[in-house]
């Protein structure tokens, strides 16, 4: 009885682990497939959605506002980013990673500056900060509310992907980019729009996260290596790879912390070494032409 | 071998200088330049493996990690000579190079420098909570080695500066040979043209792995340099700002030319302790001015100085 319990806190706790890493996840993997584009600044953008997001909920005393608010700011940071530094690095990986690479350092000091180093925590919304007795103990409802949250992400993204104009248009531009906009689709513009869905879909998750983690500088790398792994190991462009990809690193490091403390990132790594033995181009890969 | 005039002349003006600044400055001044000596050390195992490996490393302070950690750990806590510790951190780092390179080798480009972050992040992960080395403080008060057998004394600072800095010029020269020797020049070809190489027989995979694991060795002494210098570990040493920092240096100096880490570890040391002086935020001028450089010269700075001279002169 007392495993059943821990085995279903822990699944929980991984699921909403999962759905975190899916939000981050699909916007990189996405805008690294279609703009051929690699953002090591992604979750910069995470970072900044979770700082903006905790202002915001103190100066406006709400959380459902910041909640809205941020990804539009964090979103329109990122248009800034893309149209005057990413859109001019496209083709050469090698540059847009050192670029944004950099990018990371200009982060961190800026939220050391502007936030200092001790870490914050948002507060909860009213409404949610109450638990449910689940699986023999009171489960915070705000951890179900972000798998609730996840569900509906994922379950948008894919109706948008697979049934509007522009879900046809980034899985064309994904399989085959120099195809598509050979047929005259304007490519550009899909490019520029996708890009900002992932960064709010980053944005969004900072906020999402902020309740449940500490706000320091350097969150963005830390989690930046596990989104990165869920890329990897999901296939890069695939929606289905990242819903994949971070379940399965969700689950693992969630397990891993709790059954191998000192171990857990060397679990992390163990699965993306399994992964890229058995599948080097990921577990769900888009199938390109190019 | 060094027949380049600005090569030699640069090589001259550092090391020289180094070696010439040593007796006459203070404790501070000989601990920036152990300092200048380890970084060139780390900087050059990056440019090798970029230059002449073909791959962009953004986690080799991992190895830097191994290599501190080892020595620590043998030295202090299994007894070990610290001399004969030192060996088993290359050793170490040798072993970890290929076991990561193993994996890391069959992705390219993106995916490389994506796992190799994640993979160094994961070591800083568990020295941060290893609680035999202090975990997030790190272990002060740890051993140096003991050369007296030389005659000589590790612990005094002009001693240990010197011999730091002899290092630094053994391992440029280290790279220097073994880029012209015929593994040098294999990874050259491979860099140049994959498949064709590989199409005349050339085990590819094999002659990465041993770049890999080449530069992660050299990376693991430049851990352990470190390690004696400061007589502790601080999981710090393997951080992704490290790593970072490194690649910042080879690429301000002048990729893949062995003598631009040289010039952009000075460079970066004397960039970090002048802005450090004004303001706790020099991270961000760092990042700034290496993103302006990447857009604007990306050949760095030896680069640029081999463009000026060959539009100068003949060609020496």
């Amino acid at each position: 009885m007392d495993t059943v319990n821990f085995v279903g806190v822990q699944l929980l706790n991984g699921l909403w682990l999962s759905m975190l890493l899916f939000m981050l996840a699909v916007g990189l993997s996405v805008v690294f497939g279609l703009l051929d584009v690699l953002n090591l600044a992604h979750c910069t953008l995470y970072m900044i959605g979770a700082y903006v997001g905790l202002t915001l909920g103190r100066l406006l005393d709400s959380y459902w506002l910041a909640l809205l608010l941020a990804p539009i700011l964090v979103t329109a940071i990122g248009a800034v980013l893309y149209v005057a530094l990413l859109k001019h690095l496209r083709g050469n990986h090698l540059i847009q990673a050192l670029v944004t690479f950099g990018l990371l350092f200009i982060g961190y000091d800026a939220a050391r500056w502007i936030f200092g180093v001790n870490l914050d925590r948002m507060q909860e919304p009213e409404l949610l900060n109450t638990s449910i007795a689940m699986f023999g103990q009171k489960y915070p409802l705000y951890r179900l509310y972000l798998i609730g949250v996840g569900v509906l992400t994922i379950i948008g993204l894919y109706f948008a992907l697979e049934r509007t104009r522009l879900g046809a248009v980034v899985r064309a531009g994904v399989d085959d980019r120099d195809m598509a906009a050979t047929l005259g689709i304007n490519i550009d513009r899909a490019f520029f729009v996708t890009f900002c869905i992932g960064t709010a879909l980053a944005g969004l998750a900072g906020v999402l996260a902020a309740p449940v983690f500490p706000i320091e500088p350097g969150m963005d790398v830390r989690i930046l290596i596990e989104t990165l792994v869920v890329v990897v190991i999901g296939g890069p462009g695939s929606l289905k790879g990242a819903v994949l990809g971070a379940f399965v690193i969700g689950m693992a490091e969630t397990f891993g912390e709790v059954l191998l403390p000192e171990f857990a990132s060397a679990i992390m790594y163990l699965v993306m070494a399994l992964v890229l033995l058995w599948r080097p181009n990921g577990l769900l890969p888009v199938k390109s032409g190019h | 071998m060094l027949r380049d005039p600005l090569r030699l002349a640069i090589l001259v003006l550092i090391f020289g200088g180094a070696v010439v600044a040593a007796p006459i400055v203070g404790a501070y001044w000989k601990r920036i330049l152990v300092d200048i000596a380890i970084l060139i050390i780390f900087a050059l195992s990056i440019d090798f493996m970029l230059g002449h490996g073909g791959m962009v490393t953004l986690g080799h302070a991992g190895f830097m990690g191994v290599g501190a950690y080892t020595v620590a750990y043998f030295s202090n806590f299994a007894g070990v000579p610290v001399g004969l510790s030192i060996l088993m951190a290359v050793a170490a780092g040798t072993l970890a190079g290929i076991a990561v390179g193993a994996l890391v080798i069959r992705v390219a480009g993106v995916f490389f420098i994506m796992i190799t972050l994640a993979m160094s992040m994961m070591f800083h992960a568990w020295a941060s909570k290893a609680r035999r080395f202090g975990g997030d403080d790190g272990v002060v008060g740890l051993k140096r080695m003991d050369l007296s057998a030389l005659g000589l004394n590790f612990n005094d600072d002009l001693t240990f500066c010197l011999i730091a800095i002899a290092c630094a010029l053994l391992a440029y020269l280290f790279f220097e040979w073994l880029a012209r020797s015929p593994f040098g020049q294999t990874l050259k070809a491979i860099r140049q043209n994959e498949n064709r190489i590989r199409a005349q027989g050339c085990p590819v995979q094999l002659y990465k792995l041993a770049s890999f694991a080449v530069c992660s060795a050299v990376a693991a002494f430049a851990g352990a340099l470190q390690m004696q210098l400061v007589k502790g570990v601080n999981p710090e040493i393997a951080h992704w700002f490290k790593s970072g920092e490194g690649l910042i240096m080879v690429i301000v100096g002048g990729a893949g030319t062995l003598i631009g880490p040289v010039i952009g570890a000075v460079l970066f040391e004397l960039f970090h302790k002048i802005v450090e002086s004004y303001t706790q935020y020099w991270r961000w001028a760092l990042g700034a001015a290496f993103i302006a450089i990447v857009l604007v010269a990306p050949d760095g700075i030896y680069g640029r100085l081999q463009r000026l001279f060959a539009r100068r002169g003949p060609d020496a």
